[in-house]
């Protein structure tokens, strides 16, 4: 898994600038506009465009014949995606905790927000992964788009759910989003696995 | 004989197209060419030895262990060009290197390097400016670099001109020096394999049709080429195959089943699988 994960890093270190760029960008949009919400969206498209793109390229260079062919087994193949969604996913939304540095953004609010996304990124990783092993990237792109849709709707219910909502709703609403996102990785993980073990390469 | 290889009854089914009771090995020591038409099952049959297909019956051993169960170790005693170069296009030697050096127990990074100055690769460029030449170049490089036992090898020399074929020939003469490793190579180019090979394994519509032991193969087949009224005097049993020309007939026979005395050409192994996939049959 470490040579898989390795190849993937170093596939990747082109896009990580670009990564880097818009991060920064959104991140002081949010300091400009006092809106945590713009930060917190990026961090949902780092955790997914990634593994995304690393399984782009394998399909495309055929990486996985040659992976399988060499001792990689077919779990340590799909728990790498997972591990390159979280090594992304994870820094850049653990980063939206800067935001309460600044005094201004330290509010209930913006904490919920936060907690509220962490469960949605993780969320959107546990639903994409197991589409792209049974599709291919080509074809779960659709998906992928439909669940970024969504997300972006659901995003902006759950502005207006915490602004609206009064009492421990927000809070509660922003731990059921992380513990369905933390609950759905070891299901997702056992889809991925199974749709691996099946396929033919 | 060890064998690095057995298998016995192999199938796997597809929507079009069935492997069926493939059945050969690749002894110790010996080179196997692995040859067909497109489409025949060459490709199925290395990537089921590989685990990368899941074979729907029959048995597949692979060191004396059955496929399905073999340890890392044993898949890293296995090189496999599989065709295309398999490597990321996005990263260089230098890169591709240090990602193997995590895969194969046993890297060997300075031989993984002399073979890139032999076959004159730059180090520092991405395999995406390599020709596809210099792709299966590298290919060929990483499955010569990691101690490997058994060499698998799909096309590896498609796409190579003549004198990079001959290089990549060498290679594999060099790889056969120490008796306990084999290698199993399917190609087009049937003189490649010619030069090369100990045994003949030829698939044709999923199944085998023989496989040989490339020396025997000479001594079993000819060519005959004479008028039909001659062709018919050999006997139903002498003819294996048999193609109308705007000369007369030219058939593949038995060259023991001939009466002695007849005219007949040496068949080589393309002509062998020519007469076996076109031929028409008495």
């Amino acid at each position: 898994m470490k040579g898989t994960f390795l190849k993937d890093i170093i596939n990747l270190k082109g896009q990580m600038l670009y990564y880097a760029v818009v991060i920064v960008i959104f991140f002081v949009v949010g300091i400009a506009t006092g809106n945590i919400y713009y930060y917190a969206g990026v961090s949902i498209f780092c955790g997914v465009v990634a593994p995304l793109s690393a399984i782009s390229y394998d399909e495309k260079d055929h990486w996985e014949k040659f992976a399988l062919a060499s001792g990689v087994t077919r779990k340590e193949l799909a728990l790498s995606r997972y591990l390159l969604g979280g090594a992304l996913f994870l820094p850049v939304w653990a980063l939206s905790f800067a935001f309460f540095a600044v005094p201004g953004f330290r509010t209930a609010e913006n904490l919920y927000t936060v907690l509220t996304f962490g469960g949605l990124g993780l969320i959107v990783v546990d639903c994409v992964l197991p589409f792209v092993f049974k599709m291919g990237v080509e074809k779960a792109r659709t998906v992928y788009i439909v669940l970024i849709v969504a997300v972006m709707a659901l995003s902006v219910g759950v502005a207006s759910f915490i602004g609206l909502a009064g009492g421990n709703a927000p809070f509660i609403g922003a731990i059921a989003a992380l513990a369905v996102g933390i609950a759905g990785v070891p299901v997702s993980v056992c889809i991925s696995l199974s749709i691996y073990q099946k396929k033919d390469f | 004989m060890q064998n690095n290889v057995a298998i016995r009854g192999l199938t796997k089914r597809f929507k079009d197209f069935l492997l069926d009771g493939v059945t050969f090995s690749v002894p110790a020591g010996c080179v196997v060419g692995f040859v067909g038409e497109n489409g025949a099952g060459k490709s199925t049959t290395i990537k089921s030895i590989l685990g990368l297909v899941r074979p729907d019956g029959g048995a597949i051993e692979v060191f004396g262990k059955p496929a399905a169960s073999l340890s890392k170790g044993d898949k890293n005693k296995i090189g496999a060009v599989l065709g295309e170069s398999c490597l990321p296009e996005n990263l260089n030697l230098k890169e591709v290197s240090s990602v193997m050096r995590s895969i194969f127990e046993g890297w060997n990074e300075e031989r993984f390097f002399s073979f890139a100055k032999k076959f004159a690769l730059p180090e520092d460029k991405k395999l995406r400016s390599f020709s596809r030449g210099m792709q299966q170049k590298a290919a060929l490089a990483v499955a010569l670099s990691h101690g490997a036992e058994l060499l698998l090898l799909d096309e590896p020399t498609s796409g190579l001109d003549p004198v990079a074929r001959d290089e990549i020939l060498d290679l594999l003469y060099d790889f056969m020096q120490d008796e306990r490793r084999s290698v199993l190579i399917s190609s087009h180019i049937v003189s490649d394999l010619e030069k090369l090979c100990d045994y003949i394994v030829f698939i044709h519509g999923g199944r085998i049709v023989f496989a040989e032991e490339k020396d025997a193969l000479e001594e079993k087949y000819a060519v005959f080429r004479g008028s039909s009224q001659a062709l018919g005097a050999l006997g139903e049993e002498a003819v294996v195959a048999y193609m109308r020309g705007d000369y007369g007939m030219t058939a593949l026979v038995l060259r023991d089943k001939v009466p002695a005395g007849t005219p007949l050409d040496r068949a080589g192994i393309e002509e062998i699988m020519l007469y076996y996939v076109r031929g028409e049959r008495v």
